[in-house]
Formats: structure tokens, C-alpha cells, sequence
């Protein structure tokens, strides 16, 4: 156990084969070295202001504590991938943050979410406005039974908008800003169900930001599709960024270091490591973080 | 334990092992040997297949069987038959229609009575066949015969006793059944103008479409317009009453009620005999027309040409003239009211009771069951509060269905029926308006009664929506009422159409609870008509199921209504197949539409 302690950090090696303690064992223990430093916040975010901001945050499902004293800012109209490995808590940390987790029975929370500064636990804070201000994207595209072009202005749907000017400009305005636009312009009243998976996926996206958000929470959103319209939503990242805060949840490495400004690792329900996405992956300051994004465990 | 892979691939069946061998490749005994194996082997190792394969075999070929059967009765019923005379040896002269025909071994002392002759030959078809032929014989001329119907055993014909008149005439008429016979003279108004049988086909031919015309006058002036005045002197008459209950007997306003009420009486009347002088009038019309007819034989009568509804002679009509009349009774009996206590006629009333009470019944239950189990599913939190309604509700599909006809009689017409008269139809009381069956409760008993068909299955459907979609119309900032009203039940909604396919097909059968609560073997009335307020949700109606009980079980004369209870049932299925038809195809529409036809 030493031993591994002992290497630097660039030469964490898989184990012996005869060695009588398993690679899992080590990985805990690792965590745990890193756990009393963590979590290693980079100097670089502190210049950044902040739109969502957890203090201390931790989450229950009933009886069991999934996310443990977070305390994180997000920067305004960047973009922020949230890594760990499965099960660590990242997509019950995204929806925490439009509350999402309320639809769920039993779950408690304890310690504080801000946006613009302003708790979203407030007995005054209205979750209808805070999801209208927060676009989301789920891992599956979950396109509703109704046309293309009904698809895209349910946010404006929902609140009583009728004008069909107004509706049309914004269909057209957030499908071209999803990348769908020349695709779908033909067959914008067939049934949203007749898209590809791709297709589809750009449309909750172009869904999500119809309602002009300020916030979009992305969880997975690439992993059901191939590799062509993975670029295809990569790029349109890259465009939405600035104008809207862009939280990313993902599995993937080279996706987080593509795309994103900033990286927060996650581990066990608890951060890591979170800084620029680039220091993280050249020089991250945790040797969990390190075994993690080159691809040792998780 | 069965034995995997291989034995699976040789024996999967009877058919697949023997098409596997290549012909001529055994001799015939081990070719049989090994195929009576692999079935052994096959059914040994796949009981399953065959229990459930089996049971599936039986359960189609009954329905198959019935609806055949159904089929079959229901639509030879129409066809206009050959008239037979068969003269017996006693010399009676048998004549009508062959309805059925059967074998039978006729009872010893039966054959004792019959003179020697015939008992001999009784005896000797009985020795050849083991059974007589027998045939059941419509003989019509109720009125002379006193029977419709009798039985003629082969036995019983007197030798070369048997033809079939060219020239004998089949009517059918308004009252007394059939009649078969002979034309003799045509008398208008007393006075013969036509004689010989085919001269007087000719002026029958010529004159009825007149007589028939004359009569729907008649029956126009006596029907409608005579009822209109009725129901105008009923609501005068009821306007009276209510000002006297409101005011009291004695007060100024009833008496200047009733002074007004005698005016427009007087004025009524008039009207009414003016009416009735007209009636008159088209009534001696239509019966200065009459035809002298023998029957077989040898007695005469006389028929009037308004009670004639149809007159054809079968034996010298061709197939495809045969087929005119069949289709001319088979809109009749689509279109027509019924004569003859049901036996004769149409059902129109009955369709159109069956259909406005199913339509009726699916306006009522659906959007209950719908509601009732959004808020099962949606909005209750699971616990055992939800279970036991769930439970419940189960149950209540188990209860049978005459219980509901009682609840329906007891509460709607007995609580809510007489409560809505005392309230707003005092003035008829105690003539019950909504007091007793009517359309209205007897759809909304049978919507009870579908009410856990329907909940079931929108319950299903919604249990079906998967939850990313409504945690996608939340992540948009929708409330919960806009979540389930545009995305999860227009997501459900095939499901729900399900249900209320399930729902009509359930209720349109029913017939036990419908008994108590408004259905009655002949409605003057239809529930819809041309006076104001035009639907009269309180009006008892007619129903083919009921009229499927009534003419086959509840009939003067079971066997001459047989056929119309086979054509009712008929017309029932395919009414319940059309009414599922149409939602069926509603259904796939809306699927195509919700669920996307690809991935
Ligand atoms: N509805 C729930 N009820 C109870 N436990 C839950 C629920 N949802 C998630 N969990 C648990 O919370 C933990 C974190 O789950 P979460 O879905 O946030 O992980 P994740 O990081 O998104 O994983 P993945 O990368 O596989 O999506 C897991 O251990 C999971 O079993
Ligand atoms: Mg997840």
C-alpha cells in the first residue's frame, strides 16, 4: 500500500498480478488519501462570477446519502463538465439544480443552492419560474408525442403564448441554434416521434433552449448517438456557450476536454477536484483525478 | 427436465420432423415409426405447446361455429322460399312454406292409430332408414287454420300428393300472419273488375305501390298529426295544472288558466275532427280495395289491399327476382318498425336504441374513467388507500350485472328520476317523467357498469407513458396539469380508446340490467323525434338484445319469430363489430400519430 503512495504521480501502475490486494481496494484507498485535501478547488475559478452557486450541498434518497458537502460555483456563460465515475452522483447533482429531485419521493436536502445569489430552497422561490429559467437535456431523447414544431414551443406552450408569429420565430430561432433547422424545415408538423435518435436529441436541445433560458443542464446528452451527431452537438456547444451557462454531464474524457471551459470531478457523492478544464487535464493536483482521466478505473 | 438444443431442433412438430426426411429414404413401417416418435417426442417435451395450442383450436372453432351458425340462420332468413301443397292421405291438403326438416323415430303408438297402408309404409322407411324425414311447414291463414305452423312426416303424404303451384300467392299482411293462396276476383269498391288469376296478379301489381302509399298516409295522419295535437292539448293541459298548484285551485290565475285552457280545448277540437274526417276519407280510399282468394283447400276469403305489405308468387320466380324481394325484406327490416308482436317487420327502433344507448354510455363513462384514474395514477401517493380503491374498482367488474340494473332502477329512477319530477314535472305527477326507466338512466347504469373497464385500462395507459417524457415537460417549467393534458394523455390516449372500445363492446351485449331500467319490448316513441326539445332522454327505447330475449323466449309464436331472432343476432354482432371497428381504426390512427413509427 505504501508502495503505490510512494510512486509520483505520474506512475500510478496497475498492480502485480500476485498481489494479494485487489485494484478496487487501492482506488479506495487512493480516494481516501485524496478525500482529506479534496475538494481542490483550482485558483483559476475564483476570478470567474458565478451563476449557481452549492454551499455545502449534500442530498439524500431516503435513507441513503448519494451527495456528500459540495460546495461549488459555477461561472456565468461557460461551460462546466461535470466527470466521475457511474453511480457518483452526477445526474443527481444536476437535477438539484432545478429541482428536479422534488418529483421524487423521499429525498431530503441539507446546505444551499443560489442562483444569482438567491436560494432555490426558499419557501418564496417558485420552482415553475426556476425550471423556466433552466433548460435540461436528459441522456435519453425524450421527445413529446406532438409535431416537431409543437415540440419546440412547449416552454412557450406552457406559458399561454399563442401568436403564432411569436411561436414560429421561436421555432425557427432554436432549431437553427440546435442545428436542426435544415433538416426538420420541411416536416415541422410530422409527428416529433419520426425523427432519428440524433434528430431527436437536437430537438429536446433546440426544446430546451426555446424557452430562453439562462442556465442549460445537460445530463449525458451524447450517449445515445453516434459519432456524427456527437460533433454535430459538440459544435453547437461551442456556439451556445457565452450567450447561456452550459452545465455538461459526461462520461467522456476527450467530450470534457473538447468542449468544455471547466472540469468538476466527481467521486463517491463527493467533488474532487474542479478547475479549468485544461489545468485539470494537464495537471491535475489529485492523483485520483489523474488515474481517472487516463483512463484507469472508473 | 426437458432436454435442450438438439432434441428441440429434430422434434419441434410433427410436420417439421416428416418434411426433414427425404422421400423414399425409409420404408414405409419405420417412416411411420419414427414419425409417431417424433410426435410423442414432440408433445412429450412440449406439453405446453400442445395445451395451449389445443385449447386455442377449441376455443376458435366455437366462436367460429357460432358466429357461423349465427351468420348463416340470420341471413337465410330473408329468402323468400317455395310454396309446397302436399295433400295427405287423409285427404287434408297441407300448404305453405318448408321451414325446417328433421328424422325422427316416431312413437309406437303413434304408428297404431295409422291405417294399415300407411303403417306399412311408415314401417318401411323406417326399416330402410332407421328414421323419418319430417318437415315443419309455415301454413299461414291463421285466421282459417287456427295454427302457422305444422309438421307433415313423409308417411303421411298421399302418393304423388306433392307440387308446387305456380300460381299460388304468398302475402304478407299488417296482422294475422301469412297468408299462401289461390287469387279469385279483384273487388273495387264492390264491384269485381278483375277475375282469373292472372288477370288479377295484374291489377294487384298495378294497384298496390297506390294502397301502400295510402296507407303511410294514413298511418302519417293518424300517427303524427293526431299526436300532435295530443301533445299540445297535454301541455296545455299541463301548463293548467302547474298554474294551479303554483297558485292554488281558487285563485284568479286558475280560473283565467282554465277559461284560456278551454278556449284553445274547443279550438282543438275542432282541429282533432277535422283531422279525423280526413282519416276518413283516405280510409275508405284504401279499403274500397279487396282480393277474393282461396286457399289450397278450397276455402275463400277476402283480404283488403291496405292490410297487404307483400305479395309475390314464389314458384315462378326466378333466383335473382328472389333476390330482389330478399334485399327489399332486408331493408325493411333495417328501416321498418315492427308488426306482427315483433315477429314481423323491422328493427329499426331497436338499432337506433342499441346505438344512441352505447353512444350514450361512452359519453358517460369515459370521461369519468378517464378522470378516475388520472387521479389513481397521477396524483394519489401510492399506499394502501390506493390499493383497496384499486381493488375495488376489480371487484365492481366482477358484480354481476343485473345487480347494477337494480342499483340503476333504485337510485336513478327511484331517487334521482323522482326527485328531478317532484321538482320540475309536478304538474304531470303522479305520472312518472324521469321517475322511471328511460334512455338516460339506462346508459348511465350500463356506464357504471363499464366504469372499471374503462379505469383499468386508462390506468394501464398511463402507467405506460414512460416518465421520461413527463419529467421532460417538467424540466420545460410545466405544472402538473399541464404535464397530463398535454403530454401524458394525448400519450395515453390509444390506451384509453382501448378501454372504450373494451367499454362498448361490453355494454352494447348487455341486456339483464337493461330490463329494469328502461328498455321495453315495443317503444311508441323513438328518444329522438321532431318535437321540441327534440332528444327525450326520459322516453323508454328498444334494444336488440332485449328483442333477441323477447322474440325467441318471450313470443305467442317462437317459431315464426326463429328467423328474426337469428337476424337480430346477426345484426347485434355486426353492430358491436362496427361500432370496435370504428374505434379500432380511430386507435390506430392516434398510435401512428403518439407512439412514431420509428426509432
Ligand atoms: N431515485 C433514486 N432513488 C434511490 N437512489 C437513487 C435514485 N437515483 C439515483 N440513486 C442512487 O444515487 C446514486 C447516484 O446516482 P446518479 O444517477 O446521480 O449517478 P450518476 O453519476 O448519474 O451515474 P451514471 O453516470 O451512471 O448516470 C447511485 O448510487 C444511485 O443508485
Ligand atoms: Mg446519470
Amino acid at each position: 500500500m505504501s508502495s503505490v503512495h510512494n510512486h509520483t504521480i505520474n506512475k500510478v501502475e496497475n498492480p502485480p498480478a500476485n498481489n494479494s490486494q485487489s485494484w478496487e481496494q487501492l482506488q479506495l484507498d487512493l480516494f481516501e488519501e485524496d478525500l482529506k485535501q479534496a475538494p481542490v478547488v483550482h485558483p483559476g475559478l475564483a476570478k470567474e462570477p458565478a451563476i449557481i452557486e452549492l454551499d455545502h450541498f449534500g442530498l439524500w434518497y431516503g435513507k441513503k446519502k448519494v451527495l456528500h458537502d459540495i460546495s461549488m460555483a459555477i461561472p456565468r456563460g461557460k461551460i462546466t463538465a461535470i466527470i466521475g465515475p457511474s453511480g457518483c452522483g452526477k445526474s443527481s447533482l444536476i437535477r438539484s439544480i432545478n429541482r428536479m429531485n422534488d418529483l421524487l419521493d423521499g429525498v431530503r436536502y441539507e446546505g444551499d443552492i443560489r442562483v444569482h445569489g438567491e436560494s432555490i430552497f426558499s419557501a418564496s422561490h417558485d420552482v415553475i419560474e426556476l425550471r423556466k429559467r433552466m433548460g435540461m437535456v436528459f441522456q435519453k431523447p425524450n421527445p413529446f408525442p406532438m409535431s416537431v414544431f409543437e415540440n419546440v414551443v412547449y416552454p412557450l406552450r406552457i406559458d399561454g403564448i399563442r401568436n403564432r408569429t411569436i411561436l414560429e420565430q421561436a421555432c425557427e430561432r432554436a432549431l437553427r441554434a440546435a442545428a436542426l433547422w435544415e433538416e426538420v424545415k420541411d416536416r415541422l408538423h410530422t409527428s416529433a416521434l419520426e425523427l432519428s435518435g440524433g434528430q431527436q436529441q437536437r430537438l429536446c436541445i433546440a426544446r430546451a433552449i426555446a424557452g430562453d433560458p439562462e442556465v442549460l443542464l445537460l445530463d449525458e446528452p451524447c450517449s445515445a448517438l453516434d459519432p456524427v451527431a456527437t460533433a454535430k452537438i459538440e459544435d453547437l456547444f461551442d456556439s451556445l456557450a457565452g450567450q447561456y451557462t452550459l452545465v455538461i454531464v459526461t462520461h467522456n474524457m476527450q467530450q470534457a476536454s473538447r468542449v468544455s471551459d471547466f472540469t468538476a470531478l466527481l467521486y463517491l457523492g463527493r467533488l474532487l477536484e474542479f478547475g479549468p478544464t485544461v489545468e485539470l487535464f494537464s495537471r491535475p493536483k489529485l492523483r485520483t483525478t489523474e488515474a481517472y482521466i487516463t483512463g484507469r478505473f472508473g | 427436465m426437458m432436454s435442450y438444443p438438439p432434441q428441440q431442433e429434430t422434434f419441434s412438430g410433427p410436420e417439421a420432423s416428416s418434411e426433414r426426411m427425404p422421400p423414399g429414404s425409409f420404408i414405409t413401417g419405420g417412416r411411420e415409426q419414427f414419425r409417431t416418435a417424433a410426435w410423442l417426442a414432440a408433445a412429450y417435451n412440449e406439453p405446453g405447446l400442445w395445451l395451449t395450442g389445443g385449447a386455442l383450436v377449441v376455443a376458435m372453432g366455437m366462436i367460429i361455429l357460432l358466429l357461423g351458425y349465427i351468420a348463416w340462420e340470420g341471413l337465410a332468413a330473408f329468402w323468400p322460399r317455395n310454396v309446397v301443397q302436399i295433400q295427405l292421405f287423409d285427404g287434408t291438403i297441407v300448404c305453405g312454406e318448408v321451414v325446417r326438416v328433421e328424422r325422427y323415430v316416431p312413437q309406437p303408438s303413434l304408428l297404431e292409430t295409422l291405417p294399415d297402408e300407411i303403417r306399412q309404409k311408415a314401417q318401411r322407411l323406417l326399416g330402410d332408414h332407421g328414421s323419418i324425414r319430417r318437415r315443419l311447414v309455415r301454413i299461414g291463414n291463421y285466421e282459417l287454420t287456427g295454427e302457422h305452423f305444422r309438421w307433415v312426416s313423409d308417411f303421411e303424404i298421399a302418393s304423388d300428393g306433392e307440387s308446387y303451384p305456380a300460381s299460388i300467392t304468398v302475402f304478407e299482411r299488417r296482422a294475422w300472419g301469412r297468408f299462401f293462396g289461390f287469387l279469385q276476383d279483384f273487388v273495387t269498391a264492390e264491384q269485381v273488375v278483375a277475375s282469373g288469376s292472372e288477370r288479377v296478379w295484374e291489377e294487384l301489381t298495378r294497384v298496390h305501390p297506390q294502397a301502400l302509399a295510402l296507407w303511410k298516409k294514413l298511418r302519417k295522419l293518424e300517427w303524427r298529426d293526431m299526436g300532435r295535437i295530443n301533445h299540445r292539448m297535454e301541455k296545455a293541459r299541463l301548463q293548467l295544472r302547474k298554474v294551479e298548484l303554483d297558485y292554488g285551485e281558487e285563485s284568479p290565475e286558475a280560473a283565467r288558466g282554465r277559461a284560456e285552457w278551454e278556449k284553445l280545448q274547443a279550438a282543438l277540437e275542432s282541429e282533432a275532427a277535422e283531422l279525423r274526417q280526413q282519416i276518413e276519407l283516405v280510409r275508405n280510399r284504401l279499403t274500397q280495395w279487396a282480393l277474393r282468394v282461396s286457399t289450397a283447400d278450397g276455402r275463400e276469403t277476402t283480404l283488403l289491399l291496405g292490410d297487404i305489405v307483400r305479395a309475390y308468387q314464389p314458384n315462378r320466380l326466378f333466383w335473382w327476382q328472389k333476390l330482389a324481394i330478399y334485399r327489399a325484406r332486408v331493408w325493411e327490416f333495417l328501416t321498418d318498425e315492427p308488426r306482427e308482436a315483433n315477429s314481423e317487420g323491422g328493427v329499426f327502433p331497436a338499432i337506433f336504441g342499441t346505438v344512441l344507448m352505447t353512444l350514450l354510455m361512452s359519453i358517460g363513462v369515459v370521461p369519468f374513467g378517464v378522470v378516475a384514474a388520472l387521479y389513481l395514477r397521477e396524483y394519489a401517493k401510492s399506499g394502501w388507500a390506493v390499493s383497496a380503491v384499486r381493488i375495488a374498482v376489480n371487484n365492481l367488474a366482477g358484480v354481476p350485472s343485473i345487480v347494477f340494473g337494480v342499483f340503476g332502477l333504485g337510485f336513478f329512477c327511484y331517487t334521482v328520476g323522482a326527485t328531478i319530477d317532484q321538482l320540475f314535472f309536478s304538474a304531470r305527477l303522479p305520472a312518472p317523467t324521469y321517475g322511471s326507466g328511460g334512455i338516460l338512466w339506462a346508459s348511465l347504469t350500463l356506464a357504471l357498469l363499464t366504469l372499471p373497464v374503462v379505469i383499468v385500462a386508462t390506468e394501464e395507459a398511463l402507467a405506460a407513458v414512460p416518465n421520461s417524457m413527463r419529467e421532460g415537460s417538467y424540466a420545460c417549467g410545466a405544472t402538473k396539469w399541464q404535464t397530463i393534458r398535454r403530454v401524458v394523455l394525448p400519450r395515453a390516449m390509444p390506451g384509453v380508446l382501448t378501454g372504450m372500445i373494451l367499454a362498448m363492446a361490453r355494454g352494447a351485449g348487455e341486456v339483464a340490467p337493461l330490463m329494469l331500467v328502461g328498455v321495453v319490448k315495443l317503444a311508441p316513441e323513438l328518444p329522438i323525434d321532431d318535437q321540441f326539445p327534440f332528444f327525450h332522454p326520459e322516453r323508454s327505447f328498444m334494444h336488440l338484445g332485449f328483442h333477441i330475449y323477447d322474440l325467441g323466449f318471450q313470443s305467442q309464436n317462437a317459431e315464426a319469430a326463429r328467423p328474426m331472432v337469428f337476424a337480430t343476432a346477426l345484426l347485434l354482432v355486426l353492430i358491436i363489430f362496427t361500432l370496435n371497428l370504428a374505434a379500432i381504426f380511430i386507435r390506430a390512427r392516434l398510435r401512428r400519430r403518439f407512439l412514431g413509427a420509428r426509432f
